[in-house]
């Protein structure tokens, strides 16, 4: 069971505006700490997939990438699956490696919308725009609205989720908001699209991220220090546009994870903690129940007693996700993964061996799962 | 309108609202009926349909209150609501309820259709009945 492959490297660069930063820059800085952190040279790379950056999409991206970096990859492009697209990456790099395409990937994101535009997160939607209809919040909101309905104590759940995230990106140096938040502060702040509140919805932000993916064998021929193992991973898409999605508050995230749990053997109950992607606090919500944590209620309880902190049942985001950490789409959380297992976070859980990962992109278009040993 | 051309199905979709009809496509081969206008029908990829005109009865699936006017003509209308209902025949739409009252969760209401002129063209927007 499991993969093959193992997380040998991560980098990332600063976390928030980046004036003057191309997403090219960002990703080669990204790479090159991320290549350091494994201790392989750039000579041994021949794999290079990145996500295309949402704030500026450009053709062949993947291939300006290597250019720039000098390199001419036996195996590289680009992967559009949104925010999901991260994990995704690393499952390709994985099989790819399995099947003798290439030996060691570089798997990047980088992205400057808190300096560059956020046209790609407040546009108007084709024919509905002269009802008003525009952004990712509002699509979203939505759902948060359809859930609130089917399950009345969403926003307890909703709030703690929050709290969660921005205590544990509170203790993280690295992070973009390091402001703890509470109850009241919660409740008191402004809607964005109701039933969304400020604290519901992820920063923006400047940002790039990377990891090293290569075969258990490569990396201990390579002597790399603390490789982290892939045990399993999946993908999910539900595809339709969310205002035609036939049930609102249900994805294929339930098939990601199943396919992931399959391939790593495990369970949800062997997972030590869970990074979870938070764009918005609902969908925290959706992914752990359709992930197998628990019913609704069930999670709203573990919320109420602290279960989502550091040293509570379910860790969540112990480096503070989108929500706190940094915007960027997703790859942050396998990074903090990747530290959970190395016991080097700075909300370490203890005696922590198993981690669950999950990317998702468009308005829950994508879902990615991605399982960490050690 | 595309005088160079046949009409597409949004083209078509379009031009019956401006008549002040909501209409939808239903596949000839397997009865499935749609919004958006498309060329196939996502149920079964035939590219053969009956453009039919809605009873304009429908029930609320979801909805949300912009309190941010991300798109700029909207500027002066925070706070709106948009919304997702779906049409007694099938097909769901997004749309603006008219008149939603304070604190009520309208989600499972039904609501009918009502046009109104606004942004330049016949908008169909539902009132709750
Ligand atoms: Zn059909």
């Amino acid at each position: 069971m499991g993969a093959n492959s193992v997380i040998a490297g991560i980098g990332q660069t600063a976390f928030g505006k980046l004036p003057g930063r191309s997403t090219v820059s960002m990703n080669i800085e990204a790479c090159g700490n991320a290549l350091t952190d494994a201790g392989v040279e750039k000579d041994a790379v021949d794999g290079l997939l990145v996500k295309v950056p949402t704030s500026r999409v450009e053709m062949m991206y993947g291939q300006t990438l290597a250019e720039a970096m000098g390199l001419e990859p036996r195996f590289g492009g680009v992967f559009d699956q949104g925010g999901a697209s991260n994990i995704s990456m690393i499952a390709l790099a994985s099989m790819a490696i399995e099947a003798g395409q290439c030996d060691v990937v570089l798997v990047s994101l980088a992205d400057n919308p808190k300096t560059g535009t956020r046209q790609a997160y407040e546009k108007s939607w084709g024919d509905a725009a002269d009802f008003g209809w525009s952004s990712v919040v509002a699509g979203y909101a939505l759902i948060a609205r359809r859930y609130a309905h089917e399950f009345p104590g969403a926003f307890d759940l909703f709030r703690e989720i929050a709290i969660a995230c921005r205590a544990h990106g509170a203790s993280n140096p690295e992070a973009q908001l390091k402001l703890p938040l509470d109850a009241g502060k919660y409740d008191n702040a402004a809607w964005v699209v109701e039933p969304l509140r400020r604290d519901d919805c992820c920063l923006i932000s400047d940002a790039g991220a990377a990891v090293v993916v290569m075969s258990q064998r490569r990396a201990r021929d390579l002597g790399v220090a603390a490789p982290v193992p892939v045990l399993g991973f999946g993908q999910g898409n539900s595809s339709s546009d969310v205002t035609l999605r036939h049930d609102l508050t249900q994805t294929r995230a339930d098939v990601s994870a199943e396919t992931a749990f399959h391939m790593a053997g495990l369970s949800p109950k062997d997972m030590d903690c869970a990074q979870i992607y938070d764009c918005f606090t609902i969908t925290v919500a959706m992914t752990l129940e359709s992930y197998g944590f628990g019913t609704r209620s069930e999670l709203a309880d573990l919320a109420r007693s602290g279960g989502f902190l550091c040293d509570g049942a379910l860790p969540l985001n112990t480096s503070g996700g989108l929500l706190s950490e940094t915007g960027m789409p997703g790859l942050q959380l396998v990074l903090e993964g990747v530290r959970q297992m190395r016991g080097t976070s700075t909300s370490q859980v203890k005696d922590a061996k198993k981690c669950i990962v999950s990317n998702q992109g468009g308005i829950m278009h994508t879902h990615s799962t991605l399982i960490l040993g050690q | 309108m595309n005088s160079a051309g046949p009409q597409t199905p949004q083209e078509a979709h379009v031009a019956a609202l401006e008549e002040g009809r909501l209409t939808f496509q239903r596949c000839s081969d397997c009865g499935h009926a749609w919004l958006p206008a498309r060329h196939e029908c996502p149920a079964c990829w035939s590219t053969n349909h009956d453009r039919q005109e809605a009873s304009g009865r429908a029930t609320v699936v979801s909805w949300v209150v912009f309190h941010v006017a991300f798109d700029p003509r909207f500027k002066d209308r925070v706070p709106y609501n948009v919304a997702l209902v779906d049409l007694d025949e099938g097909p769901r739409m997004t749309t603006n309820i008219i008149e939603i009252p304070e604190g009520e969760d309208i989600v499972g209401r039904r609501v009918a259709l009502c046009f109104q002129e606004d942004m330049g063209r016949k908008l169909p927007r539902f009132e709750l009945t």
